[in-house]
């Protein structure tokens, strides 16, 4: 069996869960490992469970989908206790504490927090404040996991966000952002917009982003930061999103290619809307969907590329049928990730410094 | 469903080979599968008396132990984990396979079942009920156990307590139980007869081997018994052996701190674990040597087993 069936499976049954019950055994036994690898058997356990669906399910299969729910809750239980703990941490300074992703979906309850592995606060505060924003994490206990000098500058000169921070018994991670792409990145959203945009929830002290920004960054972070590892569960989050504003908030469909015009995030928007459409089928307003491809649409060869490198991206190949094609995906994923991430000079030191590093136990880092 | 010792080697070969070898370990079923001549006598010595599974299409996990390639195949002679198809661990001498093997399927029944609460003990059964030994690596856990199951004690686990929340019994994960360097020669001096699989020397561990799990114990793999005893042993050279209460209290945070999943259960993991503890006397053992002390577990489940089963009227406080 190849994999690009156990893909169409695996996005078959996200799509559809209610299908399940007429799922036969065989297809359950590649299934399953494929949510598993891809990172959301989570999601899907909690989708079986919200349909009402599992009683129909094969009793193996029902029990698995049962032991892959606590993780997820727990992860949620841990962000709520984290973001009380760093709300208490900051609460002599009267930042604006704005809760990005996973924190953000949970804390507003929203459907995309649900069944969701991630257990990692992210949080924006305003670039002047950071230091402020430090200094009371680290009275809390929180320490920087970053220690090598030359990480320490790489983050604090070119970075988005501060080294990651561990609590020292908690061992829970928040990143402090500043801003939601690279300093040195391709596009330089104004995080002043997104920070005068987001909206209280009704917890004292807590803020996210607006529909149309949480939309944005989440779309950043797949298409335009990184290489594709978040893969489907970031557009799994995409999916939820869309679906919840869409319904929900009046308005949603109309402002968000316009809000991705002034932040310069038309071409995430674009991809987003594209793979979520394509493989999750989003219900995308077709005004929405024109206006999006008016707007970010790379030229001709690229969006078709990307195709394959996404749908690669969103279920990785099982190792022990891992083809050619399949690793030369990886290598342009990662080559594609590092060109949006700097310029060419910076990524040639970077690549050089990093690489240094493997062989020769440097100075800096004796001393650290 | 026909056990694994009743296939040909050839057909056990041709399983491990090629589709896997699939069997009921109880709450789970775990297909194994291997290239590596070396893995057939062993797994058909240890998973002699389990059926297999081949009546279930779906598995809960697939393990597969494979030589490296290229490099780690020739040179460095390493071999490789895949859990349902996915490298897992780092690499490892090829001479450690065993090892590995029974580590990769450990790893799965331990972090994936989590529609169980799972404590970090042995388990074992007499009169229908059941004894906890809690312990940390080196606390003679094992030991311990396998001295148990070799004098008529039922094996449920030599690692895990599998308790499904709101049921108030440990489910039966039978499997060969892990032995250690001292312990190996224990156990042979403590019966003769006791079926033991290959040494390998040189691990993480030290030496370690395996102790088949006995027949009955896999025949009765769906069978759970009620807790009635939490035990916390520690081997010390030397020592005479005796029992002290505990406190539930103690025991409860003991257990939990070793506890597989009780953080990822939340509320529904610390209600299971009371309800444990509740029906539980529990003790602390210090020990020096097995026969006393498999004794002194005789004495306290005999002793309990001729009054009524109340859940804990009579423990210790």
């Amino acid at each position: 069996m190849t994999g690009r069936t156990d893909r169409d499976l695996l996005l078959g049954a996200l799509r559809d869960p209610l299908c399940l019950g007429r799922l036969e055994i065989h297809a359950w036994s590649e299934l399953l490992p494929a949510a598993r690898r891809a990172g959301v058997l989570a999601r899907l356990a909690h989708l079986t469970q919200q349909r009402g669906v599992d009683d129909a399910l094969p009793p193996r299969a029902r029990q698995q989908l049962a032991a892959a729910r606590p993780l997820a809750e727990q992860h949620a239980r841990i962000l709520r206790w984290e973001v009380s703990r760093i709300r208490d941490a900051l609460s002599a300074l009267d930042v604006r504490l704005v809760l990005l992703k996973g924190a953000a979906y949970v804390l507003a309850g929203l459907p995309a927090g649900r069944g969701r592995l991630a257990s990692d606060v992210d949080v924006l505060v305003p670039r002047g404040r950071i230091a402020e924003v430090e200094r009371a994490l680290l009275a809390r206990g929180f320490r920087s996991m970053k220690l090598h000098p030359y990480d320490q500058r790489y983050y604090r000169t070119w970075s988005h966000e501060l080294p990651p921070l561990r609590h020292e018994r908690r061992r829970s991670v928040v990143d402090v952002h500043h801003t939601i792409l690279p300093l040195t990145g391709r596009v330089h959203p104004d995080p002043e917009k997104l920070l005068a945009a987001a909206e209280p929830l009704a917890e004292p002290g807590l803020w996210v982003l607006s529909p149309e920004d949480l939309v944005l960054h989440s779309a950043t972070h797949l298409f335009q930061d990184g290489d594709l590892g978040g893969g489907l569960r970031d557009l799994l989050d995409l999916d939820a999103l869309l679906r919840d504003f869409g319904e929900r908030r009046s308005g949603f469909w109309s402002q968000l290619v316009p809000r991705a015009e002034s932040l310069g995030l038309t071409r995430p928007l674009y991809y987003s809307l594209r793979f979520c459409r394509r493989l999750l089928e989003t219900p995308v307003p077709e005004s929405t969907w024109r206006a999006a491809e008016q707007a970010g649409r790379p030229p001709r060869p690229l969006p078709t590329l990307m195709d394959e490198l996404v749908l690669r991206a969103v279920c990785p190949d099982r190792d022990d049928r891992r083809t050619p094609g399949a690793q030369a995906a990886r290598v342009v994923l990662y080559a594609r990730s590092h060109w949006l991430r700097m310029p060419p000079w910076l990524l040639a030191y970077h690549l050089t410094r990093k690489a240094l590093r493997a062989w020769v136990p440097d100075r800096d880092e004796a001393k650290a | 469903m026909s056990r694994v010792r009743e296939l040909t080697a050839p057909a056990i070969a041709d399983r491990l080979r090629g589709p896997g070898l699939a069997l009921d370990l109880g709450p789970v079923v775990a297909r194994l599968g291997t290239t590596l001549p070396e893995l057939l006598d062993p797994v058909r010595l240890l998973y002699g008396g389990f059926p297999i599974a081949d009546h279930e299409p779906l598995v809960d996990f697939e393990v597969r132990i494979e030589p490296g390639r290229m490099l780690r195949r020739w040179i460095a002679r390493q071999g490789v984990a895949f859990v349902d198809g996915q490298r897992a661990f780092a690499p490892f001498p090829r001479a450690q396979a065993l090892p590995m093997l029974e580590w990769a399927v450990n790893w799965c029944t331990f972090t994936r079942p989590n529609q169980y609460l799972l404590l970090h003990s042995a388990v074992v059964e007499r009169h229908g009920r059941c004894l906890l030994l809690p312990g940390k690596p080196g606390s003679g856990k094992s030991t311990l156990t396998a001295g148990l199951v070799l004098s008529g004690w039922r094996l449920l686990s030599d690692e895990v307590a599998v308790v499904p929340p709101g049921a108030h019994h440990v489910l039966p994960v039978p499997r060969p139980v892990g032995l250690k360097d001292a312990s190996i020669q224990a156990i042979e001096r403590f019966d003769a007869g006791a079926v033991i699989g290959p040494r390998t020397p040189g691990t993480r561990k030290g030496t370690v081997a395996h102790l088949r799990p006995p027949d009955d114990s896999v025949a009765r793999r769906h069978e759970p018994a009620g807790p009635a005893w939490i035990v916390f042993p520690r081997f010390e050279a030397g020592a005479v052996t005796a029992l002290r209460p505990i406190s539930r209290p103690e025991a409860f945070l003991r257990v939990a701190h070793e506890s597989f999943n009780y953080s990822v259960l939340g509320d529904v993991g610390f209600e299971t674990l009371a309800e444990i503890v509740d029906r539980c006397s529990c003790y602390a053992m210090r020990y020096g040597d097995l026969a006393t002390a498999i004794e002194a577990l005789d004495d306290l489940v005999t002793d309990r087993s001729s009054r009524p089963a109340i859940a804990g009227s009579e423990a210790p406080r």
